[in-house]
């Protein structure tokens, strides 16, 4: 199995999965290049019978967020970036960076939710993994998974007032 | 229909959705459906500044590991059985390789003194009348430092007078005459006379009350 071709598979969705979760980029790079080390320390420990690579790598990705996290409670890290924005910040970023701001509103969607609720909806919608194996790697129950994505997804609906957006 | 229901059914459009089939197709709930399809579809791995160097760095260190991982022989799988080779290697080696001590005369200098003393001490020592110790004969071979010291056989011959002399001359102990096996109370008793004292053995059965004071608060 050539470690370069899971990488390139699929970097763009574990730094997904981490950007829902760790709110500064350079923070979600630090993990998700964590993430990576450790899963080629890992490699031989892969199983193909238990799964698929990105259930394996995204156990991995989930260990190495939810070790960010108490990582930085211990210290009791504030970023600057957590701190929210006054209302009315600089109109020209709205007005040049139009996907930028759509991917920033995402994120801070994201960020309304809980942490129970915000960790299955970065693992299904970054990874596309069934419930089954989310609630598998979670210890929730898959009916519970189900639920809590739909909740989150009307909440975020809300939030955006998003209208069909896939038409 | 219920929320559970309507999550179902939803989940169910999910799953089709990542599996590419009918993207129009979403029945349950298009709103909640096309809130989903922006977060499916934000890719925000763009904004990484890691992702070209950390494919370098990984490929390098996927080079060295593949040449050679110092690391693979600390895993559990590898090491419990290497180590398990090498120790059973160990325990057969090990009794070829021990290398018997030269044989030799020269006994150490405190060792030699300990078996002196040990054998004046024994020479010195008072033998009864008619008492026969012999000697055990020291050791023909001495190896190394721990040597055994030679003793005296405990063996004697049958004594034929009591060994207590008496000034006197007499018997040194005698029973009382007349008193020597008499009846107790509840018992029997012997009486010896020495030429200092008598002393009496007697069984009897006693009370509590005959050996312990009891007090009442």
């Amino acid at each position: 199995m050539d470690f370069l071709d899971i990488y390139d598979r699929h970097f763009p969705k574990i730094y997904n999965y981490v950007r829902y979760c760790v709110k500064v980029p350079a923070e979600a790079d630090d993990v998700t290049g964590r993430i990576f080390e450790s899963a080629l320390e890992k490699l031989g420990t892969y199983n193909a019978a238990r799964g698929p690579v990105q259930v394996w790598l995204f156990g991995i990705a989930r260990n190495a967020v939810i070790d960010w996290q108490r990582t930085r409670k211990k210290r009791g890290e504030v970023f600057l970036d957590d701190i929210p924005e006054p209302a009315g910040a600089d109109p020209r970023i709205e007005t040049v960076l139009e996907k930028k701001e759509e991917e920033g509103r995402l994120l801070e969607a994201m960020r309304t939710l809980d942490d129970r609720s915000r960790e299955i909806m970065a693992l299904k919608f970054s990874s596309g993994m069934t419930n089954r194996d989310i609630a598998l790697m979670t210890g929730l129950g898959e009916s519970n998974v189900g639920l809590i994505i739909y909740r989150a997804v009307k909440k975020l609906q809300g939030l955006l007032g998003t209208k069909k957006a896939y038409e | 229909m219920n929320e559970i229901e309507a999550a179902e059914l939803f989940n169910r459009d999910l799953d089709a959705f990542f599996a590419g089939e009918g993207r129009g197709s979403f029945g349950s709930d298009p709103e909640a459906m096309g809130t989903a399809a922006k977060f499916i579809g934000a890719d925000f791995s763009a904004e990484s500044k890691i992702r070209e160097t950390l494919r370098e760095k990984l490929a390098s260190a996927g080079e060295l590991k593949g040449s050679f991982d110092i690391k693979s022989l600390f895993r559990f799988k590898v090491y419990a059985p290497a180590a398990l080779v090498a120790a059973c290697l160990l325990v057969f080696i090990l009794p070829m390789t021990r290398v018997a001590p030269p044989r030799t005369s020269a006994v150490p200098e405190k060792a030699r003194g300990l078996d002196r003393a040990v054998e004046t001490a024994s020479l010195n020592r008072p033998v009864s009348a008619g008492k026969a110790v012999r000697m055990a004969a020291p050791a023909e071979t001495s190896e190394g430092f721990f040597e055994s010291i030679p003793m005296a056989e405990l063996a004697a011959e049958r004594l034929e007078n009591f060994p207590i002399e008496t000034s006197s001359g007499g018997s040194p102990i005698a029973l009382v005459p007349g008193l020597a096996s008499a009846g107790s109370a509840g018992g029997s008793k012997v009486v010896w006379e020495t030429e200092n004292a008598v002393f009496t053995l007697e069984t009897r059965e006693i009370a509590p009350e005959d050996i312990f004071e009891r007090k009442t608060l």
